[in-house]
């Protein structure tokens, strides 16, 4: 297995931007015109219900908007993610730990921690299904077993990170091991943490969703599903767009905060 | 979608990096040992699961199921059927997206212009490709291998271009001014640098690919191993459906400890020297 949950904290490193020569943002939308130019034309050749163009899609997307409908499904997946998360650093915080500190168990950890960062969402979306029914507990609890991974490989590299000469001056002038953990561990740690749940984030409210999309009575799942058994295309894409621009939003402002909060660890640029 | 375009970007998925350092003495019976006792671990919950859940299957239906597979030849049958599609959309996507992430890595521009599009396709669930791939193409061929090519493409653009940017410009100018052979300075200068990015991309193509394949199989198909395991859960028998998944799960375990995993630590020997 390879290094690929663990990311270095992308502190301070925005800076190293080189000088842009045409605007970025100029491009960047042109790009995002052109592609949707192309998207319309698509469906103006195919004519069909199951290839709407832009126009009709951004309809669907205002209708939800303003209906309240966006508002209240987005909240309603989120809550369950915030809760999963919130489960999630419960088991990943002491097992990164205990990865961190030995080797005996790292090994013994990456097996089961490979598993469930790559079951097919698939699985983890029939067993919430199977196991909890449909209702808030399968996407929560999946939503967990989707983060704990992150949450805990990050945490290990923190942990690793430490300073081991600090350690042994800590224990020369008889710190105790509650100062130590608030004063080296929890600084070295919170960044790394961070991270992972930056990284998880993504991949949790994937396979949130796909839990919905197999069973839910609410959420964004849950409206894409409805709208493909009533082969509303243009709802399945509207629900889609809101999907991808709040995912991008969220990540966008959690790289934001990162590089605010962290900033004062040069060290890990 | 996670390690994206934006410079630091990392690295996503797949757990674990267990530091691979030269061996001490017990270097090679620790992890081994620590292996079997997860496995144990591992089998025990799932054993705890039985008892505790009533709709888990034990580990002997389970396997027991596996075994009428394979003995009715729907097993063999199914995974070579989704084998085709798969690596056929993987290859196409790798190729592709191989195209698209060198021309992001080189140039700002293509960069600009691509990168809102690949954060885009990051953040969209495979299953909506899932979906409108049924929607669009019906039962054939065309939806799983679609989906399987949407599913992997913005991750291989995403770190081919990262292992392009990773080429030091510094070290090729040195390399020109001393006059070192073309051959040379791909094997010295960048290979090693865009070797691990490399084996990245292709990981993360897989990982979602597969994802992919599952999902296209079970909603637009009748054939392959995603269509197999929801026949069993159609018929609510989940010892069958779980049968497959220790098939899902057991070719992503060998992709990543068989092949990616052993390419990977020989082309990063270099490091730990």
């Amino acid at each position: 297995m390879s290094t690929l949950v663990a990311a270095r904290p992308s502190v301070g490193r925005s800076k190293s931007r080189r000088p842009a020569s045409a605007p970025r943002w100029l491009v960047s939308s042109g790009a995002l015109v052109v592609a949707v130019l192309a998207w319309g034309i698509a469906s103006a050749v195919v004519d069909d219900n199951i290839a709407p163009g832009p126009l009709e899609v951004l309809e669907r997307v205002v209708d939800i908007t303003v209906s309240g409908a966006a508002l209240d499904n987005f909240a309603s997946s989120i809550v369950k993610i915030l809760a999963g998360f919130g489960l999630a650093m419960l088991a990943g915080l002491p097992i990164g730990f205990a990865m961190g500190r030995s080797r005996f168990l790292s090994s013994y950890f990456s097996m089961p921690l490979f598993v469930l960062g790559n079951v097919p969402g698939l699985t983890y979306a029939v067993f919430g299904l199977v196991i909890f029914g449909v209702g808030a507990t399968g996407p929560i609890v999946v939503s967990a077993l989707v983060a704990v991974p992150f949450v805990a490989i990050n945490v290990a590299e923190g942990v690793r990170s430490v300073d081991g000469k600090l350690l042994r001056m800590c224990q020369a002038f008889g710190r105790s091991p509650a100062d130590v953990v608030r004063h080296v561990y929890l600084p070295a740690i919170t960044a790394f943490v961070f991270v992972g749940v930056r990284y998880g984030f993504a991949m949790a409210w994937k396979v949130e969703a796909l839990t919905e999309v197999f069973g839910a009575r609410d959420g964004v799942g849950f409206m894409i599903r409805r709208a493909y058994q009533e082969f509303q295309v243009a709802d399945m894409l509207a629900w889609t767009t809101l999907f991808v621009v709040a995912m991008v939003l969220i990540e966008r402002g959690l790289a934001a905060l990162e590089s605010r909060l962290f900033a004062w660890r040069k060290d890990l640029a | 979608m996670t390690a994206t375009a934006i410079p630091p970007a990392p690295t996503r998925t797949g757990p674990a990096p267990t530091p691979r350092r030269p061996s001490r003495t017990r270097a090679l019976v620790g992890p081994a040992l620590a292996l079997l006792a997860s496995v144990a671990t591992m089998l025990l919950v799932w054993q705890l699961a039985v008892v505790l859940g009533d709709r888990v299957p034990s580990l002997a239906d389970t396997i027991d199921r596996l075994s009428a597979e394979q003995a009715s030849g729907d097993l063999w049958g199914n995974v070579a059927v989704s084998m085709n599609r798969f690596v056929l959309g993987l290859v196409v996507a790798l190729v592709v997206g191989t195209a698209l992430g060198v021309l992001m890595g080189l140039s700002r521009f293509a960069e600009n212009a691509l990168t809102d599009l690949t954060m885009a396709g990051l953040a969209a669930p495979a299953v909506i490709w899932a979906l409108l791939t049924t929607m669009w193409f019906g039962f054939g061929w065309l939806t799983p291998v679609v989906t399987v090519f949407l599913a992997a493409l913005p991750f291989v653009m995403v770190n081919i271009a990262k292992a392009v940017r990773a080429v030091p410009s510094d070290l090729l100018l040195v390399a020109r001014a001393f006059g070192v052979s073309r051959t040379e300075v791909l094997r010295h200068v960048v290979a090693p640098a865009v070797a691990g990015s490399t084996v990245a991309a292709v990981r993360f193509a897989i990982m979602s690919a597969w994802n992919g394949l599952l999902l296209a199989e079970w909603f637009g198909s009748t054939s392959g191993v995603g269509w197999r395991s929801r026949y069993w859960y159609d018929a609510n028998q989940l010892d069958g459906f779980l049968a497959w998944v220790l098939v899902f799960i057991a070719f992503l375990v060998l992709v990543d400890q068989v092949v990616l995993g052993p390419v990977e630590r020989r082309l990063t020997r270099w490091r730990s020297v």
